[in-house]
């Protein structure tokens, strides 16, 4: 065993710090006090702002310790970060996670150096002393500000605490917003961490500002409207989100609203706002304000994909969102908001404007979808299988309606006779009193155009007929364009970098890779006159593509609910030869009709015109404007499927997912080469990336680019680049930051600027005001600390007896809940165990099954609860179902019993329901219900009293023998951590509790199930399921089962 | 055992120290009647349920052992139902838990009279009924079972999987697809692709 002399931290630290600032050097020696200080200088938690270097810092740190003679443990690093950390310091870390098999892990701590390791692993490498946590040189924490009484950071420090006493233990954080929850956030912290000191360094403390005010990058700004249609668009998000809002503070009263404002709302930590705020009151604020909370973050997703997406992305995401709606009921409210609607049809008005087509009969196929938005009209088709409920969105017509109804039907009539009048024309389009600008000018402003009459030459069989694209591109790329334009101006014409460090590369960063893929696209391919557009025609394709497949997977999945007559009506017929008739002669009374109906459509009529529409089905192959309802989106991606089916034979593209093909550009590729592996071959090459935190650092160093492009405000980024500027004396370097005036993206950026100030000032107080309780930290001589919570009051009368501790065999799975750790806590011995029974073995007869609420309704629901309670009761003679609440929420089970329930008194999907079934099924099974796992350890502690210890050699074998074949007893030992690959094994069909181990033992992964034949599958499992499984896993969704 | 029982199988029996519980008047969709048992209340020929509300427990601890002792063994099912109507209760559901245990009681907690009678009600009218309803998954379409494959993966969300079916079509496919084409599509970040590849391609049992 290497580190066989625990040299403490004061030895030897020859940190080269060179390449750091002072401020960062200073921060360093702050952590690394010099040899002959007490033990515990040192040991900190150091809260850094956002991009300066917290990286640099930490892995200088590291360098030190990656000798053999030391063991240095790196905890709650990301892979990314692990990844980083290792290119950073051109050193190996020694990772440690799930792929690394119990005595391999033993071996490897042995040799010594820096690893990082999994919190989950690294907690039973302690408990089994895998690791030899008294020969530990020392533990990193990163991510401090995630460490709660309860995370397994907490447990790792607190083993490490107990047998270790000499180690140093530094923490560090680079999100200070964090510290703002709660009470005395940075208290709690550093009591988990047993730690004292805090190092709080704000962008704006003094040193940091001296060093990075020395030089100062040159900054070109640019600030880039929205387009209208855009400005629209995140108007009407905000609309919805203040919607959302004010509907949660009224049917909350007792929220604390200041805070809850849209701005707020605008950031991820609203979540935990709100949820902290309605934690306690969770059970009385009903599925509906859940539903609300749920939905706010759904619309901050759309503001930051309005101005990531391309307008056909966004459009697609919309439609995606719509249709994962369930039933309307369940719907969320902002849908049927005014704002919805304008969302939906001006983001579809962005993509396409759909033209109505000719009918081939006179049949009048037009009808307008109550929603209707602004640029709809329709020739739809509603298949046969819509039921009546879909369509009467809202009841009734009223007195309105009745006049819109009958206005209308005058319309139909002299429709008739102007239809010859009208062939050709463009929409009237002063119908109604909003009416919006009809499409043809909206088209007028793209910069170039099809002719009006004429079909786009590109239009080749895949556009629906009637669909006309607009395309509109996202503002910020055509700035970029420029930008790019001007900066090679530059570089051709402009003066020879005096200190030749930089390279002419030119570096463009931006928030998600997408956005990357996207740029590059859209650089690669666009011309002076066409711009994006090609780009964006081979989205539209895609698109249409997609929908087509949306289409036929919502309509096999109706299937099931029978009736699917009409729709296979839909897919035949000569729709090509519609699409290529007709001049629109319908269009211009179709759009009025449109217009007339914007109101709201009476379901009446609709249906009336419904069965007209059905006659000349494919004929009619146009769209429907998707109002803001889930049915409508349904309806039309039918149609576009049997669009697609009738009209893209020579297209075809069988496997229709996305079309690459044409993205395989050379310029891209070249591109995409040098983000993936950094090779910069090319002197004045564009290099497009997303912001990676600390990981941009290096990026900066390793690229030294003369140009900087931030298409994507970052604030974290621009310290970066302050940092790099200041780092290096003599640099070139100008950065464009791109920004869109008056939208949401600049409002973020200046507000999360703010906030993070405001973070720092609050720590800053709480530091000073701060009382650390002496037990925050227990060094030699110190004695160790009470048990969380957990003395038990009978321990008092006399009975404390100097034995062993309790012991508790806790699966191994169950060391992402927090009992283990309480457990620990209160003074058990906790072994690790990979157990085929239960969750915890108590005493010798005593199998406790746990179930978190949310986990207990959905074992109900997958009939997994009924196994287990199946195989426990079989083995042991006390099988215990423990049914644990959460503690900041309150004790009862109202709060989840309400959300289904329908009135009637014995409705069968009630939890009690189900719960009284299975005690009725096992009335051996014992229940325990707890408010939290607190009082979880209080009642195990109470039940082992006076009762021998569960036996772990004992444990393990139980239930082993029950394995077909025995296979299961290979994953046995500490390995057998349960990835998502085995969640996602036992969710399938035909897996059950009984075989998925065995499956697990003759299967390599979920890709591997996937290639098996039927065959193969069947000898696994049996003939049934195993056709159920295989027929899971190769039904395509998308092709419409004809037979059933 | 509880020799006395009436022959009426359709009715909740209640013991007539009961009267008086505002439990029996939230009784609504079983018929019930009062009848002489040893326990509070018999809902099932061979299951009876004692009644304890932790407000009557703080006063009178030693109650509730008086019952346990006199009703023995009787009945093959015994339920303690808890009315949860004090607000510093654990302590006093820690020992309960313990009691229930070691004199083999099922506990089932209610935090309001109505509850209580509801489950009353539901035992009774469940008396007979298989277990098929827990027995099984409820929803077996296909969704549902997609849906709870892939969201068992972190960060995946309801409109990912649509997002993932309708692009993909199969399992089969969405389990194949590489890291790039996943993350072409909309709403899918790198985390969550790097996820769901690592789920997929994942061994089941490590270290093998």
């Amino acid at each position: 065993m290497p580190p066989k002399v625990v040299t403490t931290q004061s030895t030897s630290h020859q940190a080269d710090s060179s390449h750091l600032l002072p401020f960062q050097r200073n921060l360093l020696s702050q952590l690394l006090p010099p040899p002959d200080t007490a033990i515990t200088t040192g040991d900190a938690l150091l809260i850094l702002a956002r991009g300066l270097g917290l990286r640099s810092i930490v892995a200088t740190l590291l360098r030190i310790y990656d000798t053999s003679d030391h063991l240095v443990l790196l905890v709650n690093a990301t892979p990314d970060e692990e990844k980083g950390f290792a290119e950073e310091l051109g050193m190996r870390i020694k990772v440690v996670g799930f792929d690394l098999p119990g005595a391999t892990r033993e071996s490897m701590y042995k040799q010594g150096g820096v690893f990082s390791v999994t919190s989950r692993i690294l907690v039973v490498d302690m408990l089994t002393k895998k690791i030899p946590v008294e020969l530990v040189t020392g533990i990193v924490v990163l991510h401090a500000e995630s460490v709660t009484p309860t995370s397994l950071e907490a447990f790792i420090v607190r083993i490490y605490r107990k047998e270790n006493r000499t180690g140093f233990l530094k923490a560090f954080s680079d999100q200070p917003e964090q510290f703002t929850f709660g009470l005395s956030p940075l208290q709690t912290v550093l009591m988990q961490l047993k730690l004292r000191e805090t190092i709080i360094c704000p962008r704006f403390h003094t040193t940091v500002d001296h060093d990075l005010k020395k030089r100062q990058a040159d900054v070109v700004e640019m600030y880039q409207p929205l387009s209208p249609k855009m400005m629209e668009i995140q108007g009407a998000i905000i609309d919805c989100m203040e919607a959302t809002l004010s509907e949660i503070k009224r049917s909350n009263s007792y929220l604390e609203v200041e805070d809850l404002t849209v701005e707020n709302a605008l950031f991820r930590s609203f979540d935990i706002l709100v949820r902290t705020q309605l934690d306690p009151v969770w059970h009385k604020v009903g599925p509906k304000t859940r539903g609300l909370v749920a939905d706010l973050t759904v619309l901050r997703k759309l503001q930051v994909y309005l101005l990531a997406f391309d307008s056909v992305s966004f459009n697609r995401f919309l439609e995606t969102l719509l249709s994962s709606q369930g039933e309307k009921k369940d719907q969320s409210p902002w849908l049927f908001t005014p704002a919805a609607e304008t969302l939906f049809t001006v983001a579809k008005s962005r993509v396409y404007i759909k033209k109505a087509i000719p009918p081939s009969s006179s049949a009048a196929a037009g009808k307008g979808k109550q929603r209707e938005g602004t640029v709809s009209v329709e020739g739809e088709v509603i298949p046969d299988d819509l039921g009546e409920d879909e369509w009467g969105l809202d009841g009734g017509p009223n007195e309105e309606e009745e006049e819109m109804l009958r206005l209308m039907e005058a319309e139909e009539e002299s429709r008739q006779a102007s239809l010859a009048q009208e062939r050709g024309a463009m929409p009237i389009s002063g119908a109604g009193p909003s009416a919006p600008k009809p499409p043809p000018k909206e088209k007028e402003k793209e910069k170039e155009k099809a002719p009006e009459r004429e079909k786009p030459s590109w239009r080749n069989g895949w556009t629906p007929p009637g669909v006309e694209a607009v395309l509109e591109e996202q503002p910020k790329w055509l700035l970029l364009a420029d930008v790019l334009d001007e900066i090679e101006n530059e570089l051709h014409w402009g003066d020879v970098d005096p200190y030749g460090f930089s390279n002419d590369t030119i570096l463009v960063m931006c928030d998600s890779s997408d956005t990357c893929a996207t740029l590059g696209e859209y650089l690669s391919s666009k011309t002076d006159v066409e711009g994006g557009q090609a780009m964006m025609r081979e989205k539209l394709r895609s698109y249409f593509y997609w929908k087509a497949a949306m289409g036929k997977m919502q309509r096999s999945l109706k299937k099931g609910g029978g009736s699917g007559s009409g729709s296979g009506a839909n897919s035949k017929g000569g729709a090509g030869g519609a699409g290529g008739g007709g001049g629109g002669q319908e269009s211009a009374a179709l759009k009025r009709k449109a217009e007339w109906q914007r109101g709201q459509a009476p379901s009446g009529k609709r249906r009336r015109v419904r069965g007209g529409g059905n006659l000349n089905v494919s004929a009619q192959a146009t769209l429907k404007a998707t109002g803001a309802s889930a049915s409508a989106l349904e309806e039309e991606s039918g149609l576009v499927a049997d669009i697609m089916d009738a009209t893209t034979t020579d297209v075809s593209a069988p496997s229709y997912m996305i079309p690459t093909a044409p993205l395989a550009n050379d310029i891209f590729s070249e591109l995409d080469f040098n983000n993936y592996f950094g090779i910069v071959s090319n002197e004045d090459l564009v290099i497009i990336r997303p912001y990676a935190d600390d990981d941009d650092d290096r990026i900066l160093e390793e690229i030294r680019p003369k140009f900087v492009v931030m298409y994507d405000p970052n604030p974290a980024f621009v310290r970066r680049l302050e940092t790099y500027r200041a780092a290096h004396a003599n640099l070139a370097i100008r950065v464009y930051f791109l920004t869109y005036k008056d939208s949401v993206e600049e409002q973020r950026y200046l507000s999360s600027i703010r906030k993070e100030k405001d973070a720092f000032e609050k720590l800053i107080r709480e530091k000073a005001t701060m009382a650390i309780p002496h037990e925050a930290e227990y060094r030699p001589g110190e004695e160790e600390p009470a048990p969380l919570r957990a003395v038990s009051s009978r321990k008092a009368g006399g009975r404390v007896v100097e034995t062993a501790p309790p012991k508790v065999i806790v699966d191994v799975r169950e060391f992402r809940s927090s009992l283990p750790s309480l457990l620990h806590g209160g003074g058990f011995d906790v072994v690790p165990l990979t157990i085929s029974i239960g969750d915890y073995i108590i005493t010798p007869e005593m199998c406790v099954e746990r179930k978190s609420i949310s986990d207990l309704i959905s074992s109900f629901n997958s009939g997994r609860l009924y196994q287990q309670c199946e195989i426990m009761t079989a083995h042991y003679q006390q099988p215990i179902l423990l049914i644990e609440f959460d503690e900041k929420k309150s004790f009862t089970l109202e709060t989840y019993a309400e959300i289904r329930t329908k009135g009637d008194s014995t409705s069968e999907t009630d939890i009690r329901s189900k719960l009284v079934l299975l005690t009725i099924s096992f009335p051996r099974l014992r229940i325990i219900w707890s408010s939290s796992p607190y009082q979880t350890v209080d009642i195990i502690r109470e039940l082992k009293e006076n009762r021998s210890e569960p036996d772990p050699d004992k444990a393990l074998l139980v239930g082993a023998d029950e394995e077909s074949g025995g296979v299961a007893a290979e994953g046995t030992g500490e390995a057998g951590f349960s990835a998502a690959s085995q969640e996602i094994l036992r969710s399938l069909p035909g897996i059950s509790t009984k075989n998925y181990r065995y499956v697990m033992g003759k299967v390599e992964n979920v890709e591997g199930l996937c290639g098996l034949e039927l065959g193969e599958v069947q000898e696994l499992i049996g003939v049934e399921p195993g056709r159920k499984l295989h027929e899971f896993i190769h039904q395509d969704i998308r092709v419409e089962q004809g037979k059933k | 055992g509880g020799v006395v029982r009436r022959s009426t199988p359709n009715t909740i029996l209640i013991n007539v120290c009961q009267k008086g519980n505002p439990v029996i008047t939230n009784i609504r969709s079983v018929a019930w009647e009062y009848g002489d048992i040893k326990c509070d209340y018999q809902v099932g020929a061979t299951s009876g349920a004692l009644y304890l509300s932790l407000r009557y427990h703080l006063l009178h601890p030693e109650y509730i052992h008086g019952r346990i002792k006199n009703l023995a063994h009787s009945y093959a099912l015994r339920l303690m139902i808890v009315h949860c109507d004090v607000d510093n209760h654990q302590a006093a559901m820690k020992e309960l838990t313990k009691v229930c245990i070691v004199n083999e009681y099922t506990m089932i907690v209610a935090w309001s009279a109505q509850e209580v009678a509801r489950y009353l009600e539901i035992y009774k009218s469940f008396e007979r009924k298989p277990p098929d309803l827990i027995k099984e998954r409820v929803d077996n379409s296909y969704m549902a079972h997609l849906t709870s494959a892939l969201t068992s993966v972190r960060g995946v969300n309801k409109t990912d999987v649509t997002t993932l079916a309708s692009n993909f079509g199969t399992f089969e496919k969405i389990v194949s697809a590489s890291s790039d084409s996943l993350s072409l599509l909309p709403g899918l970040g790198d985390k969550k692709v790097k996820r769901l590849r690592d789920a997929f391609e994942g061994s089941f049992v490590v270290g093998k």
